[in-house]
């Protein structure tokens, strides 16, 4: 937990790690990070779809941290932020949530929608 | 179970840098994968541009059970068996998204991507359709809490809840039958008084203990709370209902993916790519096949054999160019 969360913070190529639901509070709380919390389950074929979408864009923004939560390892979490639909990406800033995004996304959609969030005031 | 690979051969972040191509197919589900598989036993150089979404709509399709040869399966499986078959056979995959596409002075095609352009000597237009929303109030607000346009995706969220399944195509039928393996109640609106869906799904679905069916009705709003969807109103042939509800499915019909050849070739009233004699378009190098078309059935068997026939009128052309023959 602590290693990968150096190896993130160096800001370099990271991938999308995989995590329990109880870890969320504590990766979601990072500082002047922006944090991607991708809610995700094997029978989900979009959700298949977007992995490599956001494998690829965690490789080419900075500041950004992307996670992966299986909904149904995760099934008290997912349920008490309300999630009904798969994939859904949960964007935090200091803990705080502020945007989420359901369905597939492409590439060119999604990079140029995180990058307006990490430029947006306030959030 | 081991997760099957969707992606046999997936390229990655370096996936299409452009280049050139004696036929580009844009789209990577049935239509694109069929007509590929042909292109490249034809012996055409061929790049299979399919986007961030490889496998099209069949990857949301629960099961498959008419599809000739093959019993039983699911959407993933077949697309995953068909995408390794365009593979093997020799085809590009790539996963750029297309932004646009247009003529060239040397008459070839540019099609432009996030990864690049292509100048290519004839395309296939394969980009399928996406689900069409029913326009009504709460619809877009409680999208992914408690909408969705995908029970394969996220019926396993209603398990023991009831919802709601609007329209009355095979689509519709055949997720309302996949929702009640988790649903503990569900219910179809349908506008009309028959259902459209193939005999042997509205068979299954009229028998069903627990999906009831609401005829001559319309879904007019779709409220619920912070936490979701918890009521629909309907407009029924005895007047308005309220109906608690946790979940609403929309299939009501599919919206073609064109916008990126707008203006390259001419397009039906509904958007799909006008055709004549099935596969071609109002251009001589570009074809088309699949959901994206103006074709009355949309079904994965009919897909394919639109991917053949139009990766065999694209070897016609290219035959017939100068300098070609032989």
């Amino acid at each position: 937990m602590l290693l990968s969360y150096a190896i993130n913070r160096r800001g370099a190529v990271m991938a999308v790690r995989k995590i329990a639901g109880k870890e969320l509070p504590v990766v979601t709380a990072v500082k002047d990070r922006k944090v991607l919390v991708d809610f995700s389950a094997t029978w989900c074929g979009p959700c298949r779809m977007l992995h490599p979408v956001l494998e690829q864009i965690s490789g080419e923004i900075a500041g950004w941290d992307f996670y992966e939560i299986d909904v149904d390892e995760a099934g008290a979490e997912a349920n008490s932020l309300g999630i009904r639909s798969v994939p859904t990406m949960v964007v935090y800033s200091e803990g705080r949530e502020v945007d989420r995004l359901i369905g597939f996304r492409d590439k060119a959609q999604l990079k140029s929608h995180l990058e307006g969030l990490a430029k947006a005031p306030g959030k | 179970m081991a997760p099957l690979d969707l992606n046999p051969g997936f390229v990655g972040p370096s996936a299409g840098t452009g280049g050139e191509a004696d036929l580009v197919i844009a789209g990577g589900g049935p239509a694109g994968l069929a007509a590929g598989l042909y292109a490249a036993r034809y012996r055409i150089g061929t790049v299979i541009v399919e986007g961030y979404a490889p496998g099209g709509q069949l990857v949301l399709t629960d099961r498959i059970e008419n599809y000739p040869g093959v019993a039983s399966t699911t959407g993933r499986e077949l697309v995953a068996a068909m995408r390794g078959q365009a593979v093997e056979a020799g085809c590009t995959m790539v996963s750029s998204h297309i932004q646009g596409s247009s003529v060239r002075g040397d008459g070839r095609v540019s099609i432009l991507t996030d990864g690049g352009e292509y100048a290519t000597a004839s395309l296939i237009i394969a980009t399928g359709a996406a689900p069409s929303k029913l326009g009504v109030p709460g619809e877009e607000k409680y999208y992914g809490r408690g909408v969705s346009y995908c029970a394969t995706c996220d019926a396993p969220f209603f398990r023991g809840r009831s919802v709601l399944v609007v329209g009355g195509g095979d689509s519709a039928v055949k997720e309302a039958l996949h929702l009640a393996s988790f649903a503990s109640s569900v219910t179809l609106v349908h506008r009309r008084d028959a259902l459209r869906a193939e005999p042997v799904l509205a068979e299954k679905i009229l028998r069903h203990e627990r999906i009831r069916i609401l005829w001559k009705t319309r879904l007019l709003e779709i409220a619920g709370t912070d936490a979701g969807v918890d009521r629909v109103i309907l407009e029924t042939p005895d007047g308005r209902r309220e109906l608690r509800m946790d979940g609403v499915f929309v299939y009501v019909g599919r919206k073609p993916a064109t916008a990126p050849f707008s203006g390259l070739v001419d397009l039906a009233p509904d958007g799909s790519v006008a055709t004549e004699e099935i596969v071609h378009t109002s251009r001589e190098n570009v074809f088309a096949a699949g959901d994206v078309t103006d074709h009355e059935l949309r079904q994965v068997v009919t897909a394919v054999a639109d991917g053949a026939r139009a990766a065999s009128a694209a070897y016609a052309y290219l035959q017939h160019l100068p300098g070609r023959q032989g």
